[in-house]
């Protein structure tokens, strides 16, 4: 029986600064597990093209910030919503029409100003936020048109899930330990979430890597995971 | 309808598919040119003064983050010219490891500015998204190639981006045969893609701009010259590498935080690249790239930049080619270093980059600490070359509406496939008419 290849999840940054954000949590969920994803780390959004061979879900990490809008262009704010835009703490876009899953995920606000603590946007693509963006870089080939070009050619998956994580205000040691391991439970406990929900969906046959992990109910903290696909949040 | 140039200021903000930052600036007085500036401000990357100081052990990892697209051009120039330094020379197999590693480089390097960043232009398209929805098969093809390039480069290199395995005196490890072996089935599919794509652009029409160039490469009396070899030009001149910089100098210009080369003593521009390699070598091109030059009738020597995107295609076609039969002959070895004596010295190497000539000096201590590091990228070399191309394209097209004009620059600027953030190691567009 051929079986159904492992979801992928890519990191997306470098080995410097802020930047390493998208790999250590890809790093973390590689010790984590392999059994039902694969991990990958990306230097730039365009080695995606390389890997989306047939893979049912994507997963990507990336380091975000906010962008001031170009004053001579008017191009949309990467990655913000108008909330954030506003200066407030937290995501406020709950839905967008028409959109699936286009509702934000607060990993935690700060909470005073001694301690920074990131913040992390769950995006699905097609997300207006990241569509917004495909015009607003010089670069060659950002992650909204390389995301947009698989799309044309037919090659993205079904689920393609983006964690922004935001790191304007990153010290300069990055994130903690702590906070890596933290965003990584929360991803896992998504896409483990996922996983039993195509086995199920397959009568148990869907899915690589045999038998899933239960849900850790110790790595998602209710009073910080404060929104769901389509639910919105607080 | 035609605009009169004398009274307007114009602006074009972005300027799209190039790698890095950057802007334009044009100076239109009545009917003169009076000005054009390639504005790089992305911020000088200081790689040369950060290599001070450091073990030669580490150059080739700094040197491979000058750029994401080609980090194997400067790790490989960065250990030949250390070698030199230390007297020491590869043996063959590794000499023909890095050349395979060499070819995945231009393959990559070359697909994705083929198929992503210029094609689209011919069509008037405003990207490599729109181009794929008119035509997904030449696109899903030029990004298999594309992927085969990196695959190379993750056996030899143990990861396509930023490859660690290179080293000074060979490699750290060498690939086990079957490592290679499995790439040949996916390059005998590559080498017929390679020259599918060359018969597709070569149907394409390509716009008439003739040039009086310069071209500027090395050749090897033995191969198509990508990892050593003497700096040739198209005017006549020959020259040991090692020469170079007494013929070629970089000057600061006020509105560049890149250097711009230049010829020495006439101060004049010159051109790298794939159109400059293929015009100095054509006949020692790979056997298949060269019957499909000629099949399609491509003459050289060619003065019109936007055959660069032929030139490339050709290129591939080269690549797969020597590849395949690099990858056929491959036995494996039990020597993946050459022993190496650190001694007090300097060395000099080029190669031959995507974007056409790279040039590495080091001087290196008693203890193999880098006291000095000279590093001149292909960009630097184009851009002020590029300047005298966008002068001569305004000063034919200055009639036509500056929205026209600004796309035209942007066409013309990507045939030279600029990496400003190698050369800062581009871009924004303002034209202003007085």
């Amino acid at each position: 029986m051929s079986r159904t290849p492992n979801s992928l999840v890519v990191g997306i940054g470098s080995s410097h600064g802020a930047d390493t954000i998208g790999w250590q949590v890809a790093r973390w969920l590689e010790r984590e597990s392999t059994a039902h994803w694969d991990v990958k780390l990306a230097l730039v959004p365009s080695d995606l093209l390389d890997w989306l061979d047939g893979r049912p879900a994507l997963t990507l990490i990336d380091a975000a910030r906010l962008v001031e809008s170009e004053p001579q262009t008017g191009l949309p704010v990467t990655f913000a919503t108008e909330a954030e835009a506003r200066g407030s703490v937290g995501i406020g876009v709950a839905e967008h029409d028409g959109v699936r899953n286009a509702a934000a995920v607060e990993v935690r606000a700060e909470r005073d100003s001694s301690t920074w603590w990131p913040r992390v946007t769950r995006m699905s693509w097609p997300d207006p936020r990241v569509v917004a963006s495909l015009s607003s870089t010089v670069h060659d080939l950002n992650l909204a048109q390389v995301l947009q070009l698989a799309d044309r050619l037919g090659w993205l998956p079904p689920r393609v899930e983006l964690w922004a994580v935001h790191v304007d205000s990153a010290p300069e040691s990055g994130l903690t330990d702590e906070w890596i391991s933290r965003i990584g439970r929360q991803i896992a406990v998504e896409l483990r979430a996922w996983a039993e929900e195509q086995l199920a969906a397959t009568g148990g046959s869907g899915a690589a890597g045999g038998p899933l992990m239960p849900r850790d109910p110790t790595t998602c903290d209710p009073s910080e995971y404060t929104g769901s696909a389509g639910q919105g949040n607080a | 309808m035609s605009v009169n140039p004398s009274d307007r200021s114009i602006r074009v903000p972005i300027l799209t598919r190039v790698e890095g930052e950057g802007s334009l600036l044009v100076k239109l007085r009545g009917r003169t040119v009076q000005d054009v500036q390639l504005v790089i401000f992305e911020p000088p990357r200081l790689f040369e003064s950060l290599l001070r100081g450091r073990p030669y052990t580490d150059v080739a990892d700094i040197t491979a983050r000058i750029c994401g697209i080609c980090p194997i051009a400067y790790q490989m120039t960065a250990v030949q010219a250390l070698e030199a330094a230390f007297q020491t020379r590869v043996p063959g197999e590794i000499r023909a490891l890095r050349r395979l590693m060499y070819c995945g480089e231009w393959i990559e390097s070359h697909t994705l500015h083929v198929h992503l960043l210029q094609a689209p232009d011919l069509f008037d398209l405003n990207s490599g998204i729109e181009l794929a929805e008119r035509f997904p098969d030449v696109v899903k093809r030029g990004l298999r190639q594309k992927k085969l390039g990196n695959a190379l480069l993750e056996a030899l290199g143990g990861r396509a981006i930023h490859p660690v395995n290179l080293a000074v005196g060979g490699f750290y490890r060498l690939p086990k045969v079957s490592e290679l072996a499995k790439l040949i089935p996916e390059f005998e599919w590559g080498l017929e893609a390679a020259l599918e794509t060359v018969r597709w652009v070569a149907s394409l029409p390509l716009p008439e701009f003739d040039r009086p160039y310069d071209y500027v490469a090395i050749q090897h009396p033995d191969e198509y010259a990508i990892i050593e070899g003497d700096v040739v030009c198209s005017d006549g001149m020959r020259i040991n590498h090692a020469d170079y910089e007494a013929h070629f100098e970089e000057i600061q210009v006020p509105h560049s935080t890149a250097l711009q080369s230049r010829r020495i003593p006439s101060g004049s521009t010159y051109f790298v690249g794939p159109l400059a390699r293929i015009n100095v070598s054509r006949d020692q091109m790979a056997e298949p790239a060269r019957r499909i030059a000629d099949e399609i009738g491509w003459q050289t020597p060619c003065y019109n930049p936007f055959h660069g995107i032929v030139a490339r295609c050709l290129e591939v076609v080269h690549a797969f080619a020597e590849g395949l039969e690099l990858l056929r002959s491959y036995r494996g070895g039990t020597l993946s270093r050459q022993k190496l004596q650190v001694r007090a010295g300097t060395g000099r190497a080029v190669t031959e980059a995507p974007r056409g000539l790279i040039y590495h000096r080091y001087e290196v201590a008693e203890d193999g600490s880098i006291q000095l590091a000279k590093i001149v990228p292909p960009t630097s070399q184009n851009q002020a070359q590029i300047e005298a191309d966008l002068r001569v394209l305004l000063e034919r097209r200055m009639d036509e509406s500056d929205q026209v004009i600004a796309v035209e620059c942007e066409k013309l600027i990507r045939n030279y496939d600029p990496c400003i953030s190698c050369s800062t190691h581009f871009l924004k567009l303002r034209i202003e008419r007085e």
